[in-house]
């Protein structure tokens, strides 16, 4: 990451495509604000070929664009280190040997990003290169400048992080795949990503995962939201399970589109 | 809260509105800084000016005061080499006034033994106050007792000679005056 890009950020795009499980949704800037404009179903992103593309191309205008994956194929990955050289590359090196001591594959087939949370922990995010160049592909044989390739649990954190009370802990859920992120202080100290075969499964995987992280890590939580994106699954049953936790929900609007870029 | 720039497009941009704020606010601050530098510099050249123009003033007044103070010790050397002048006559004036051949004389006469004669006698009437005298002795012990009694008196003995049995001997001897 360049100084720029750490001090600047980066040029947010006119309009967005949300890429989830199955479907495919279109947000463009109206008025100055994100609008949820369509939503595809049955599509999944990398399942596309360039005739599919012109479903979502119809909807698009041609301006700089961005696409938000959900987190299907991302991998995260949180390391705490004791200390982190200064110089970029030799931090770089001991964050993959890190990484390549949890993670079996060939890290080279992955586009492997990370960014300091804290002086001792890392985010590391691995993609797959593969995919990455199938989805910029994709979009340059249309014409349609992508500039912005992001991930919606990152998205979802940067959007929570700005709130005044931030949760200790949410939940994205699109269709059958779900993600848990815990954070103290608006750092994140544990994701876990799960995929459930029946709708029931997914508050055994919440209190699953909220008894784990308890234990490991000596945390309580009080607070939590819920993101969802296309997803049919009852939520009441898992609002009053956490209720019986003492864990409060704090409301988002999900219209808002927490999966975007602010 | 630290926000994660995620975003891994090949082809993403730098936000330029944000860019361009941050190099006005670059320049702005590199202006401001350029200016105060120079506002400061030009501020201390002033300062400095100003101290130079003080400082000028202080030697001239210094010169001044030295031009004068030169004046002042010319003045009093002249003066002291007046009152030298007078002192010294005035000195002289009292060494004549309390100058005494009789005292002198008185001296010789009372010191000198029996047996010895002076045959000739210099007195200089001046503040060193020496008296010449050559003297002849019979027999040679008399002048031995002469330079004992005249010991006292800065004795300097020349041209001792004996001649048929007399003995001869210059003597310088200062016999100060009495201080008035």
């Amino acid at each position: 990451m360049g100084i720029a890009e750490l001090f600047l950020g980066f040029k947010k795009p006119f309009q967005y495509i949300y890429a989830g499980e199955s479907h495919i949704d279109v947000f463009l800037t109206i008025r100055g604000s994100l609008k949820k404009t369509k939503t595809i179903e049955n599509l999944s992103i990398l399942d596309l070929n360039t005739y599919d593309f012109l479903d979502i191309k119809r909807e698009l205008l041609e301006v700089e664009t961005g696409i938000i994956l959900n987190s299907r194929n991302f991998i995260f990955n949180i390391f705490e280190f004791d200390k982190l050289p200064f110089n970029e590359v030799q931090r770089r090196d001991i964050i993959e040997w890190r990484l390549g001591k949890v993670f079996p594959e060939n890290i080279e087939q992955y586009k492997h990003s990370y960014f300091r949370l804290n002086k001792k922990k890392i985010l590391s995010i691995l993609f797959k290169e593969s995919y990455k160049d199938k989805i910029e592909k994709l979009f340059g044989k249309n014409n349609i400048s992508l500039i912005y390739i992001g991930n919606s649990t990152i998205e979802i954190f940067n959007n929570l992080s700005k709130m005044k009370i931030s949760p200790d802990f949410f939940l994205e859920i699109d269709g059958k795949l779900s993600i848990l992120l815990f954070q103290t202080n608006s750092v994140p100290f544990y994701i876990r990503k799960f995929v459930i075969e029946k709708d029931s499964d997914l508050l055994k995987e919440i209190l699953k995962t909220i008894n784990f992280v308890r234990e490991n890590y000596s945390k309580e939580f009080h607070t939590y939201s819920i993101v969802t994106d296309g997803s049919d699954i009852d939520l009441n049953q898992i609002r009053i399970e956490l209720s019986t936790e003492n864990i409060m929900e704090i409301n988002v609007n999900n219209e808002k589109s927490l999966l975007l870029p602010t | 809260m630290k926000k994660i720039k995620y975003n891994i497009a090949k082809d993403k941009k730098i936000d330029s509105v944000k860019f361009t704020i941050f190099s006005i606010l670059v320049v702005i601050i590199s202006v401001s800084f350029f200016v105060f530098g120079i506002r400061n510099l030009s501020h201390n050249t002033k300062k400095k000016q100003k101290e130079i123009t003080e400082l000028k003033q202080f030697k001239s007044r210094s010169d001044y005061i030295l031009n004068k103070s030169k004046g002042y010790n010319r003045k009093i050397n002249e003066i002291k080499s007046k009152w030298n002048k007078q002192v010294v006559f005035s000195n002289l004036l009292i060494t004549k006034k309390s100058f005494s051949f009789l005292k002198k004389l008185n001296v010789l006469e009372n010191l000198l033994p029996e047996g010895v004669y002076i045959n000739e006698i210099k007195i200089s009437n001046d503040s060193k106050s020496f008296v010449q005298i050559n003297i002849i002795a019979y027999p040679f012990s008399k002048s031995i007792d002469v330079f004992r009694r005249f010991s006292m008196y800065n004795l300097n003995i020349k041209d001792e000679k004996e001649i048929d049995g007399a003995y001869r001997a210059n003597l310088t001897l200062k016999i100060e005056d009495e201080k008035n």
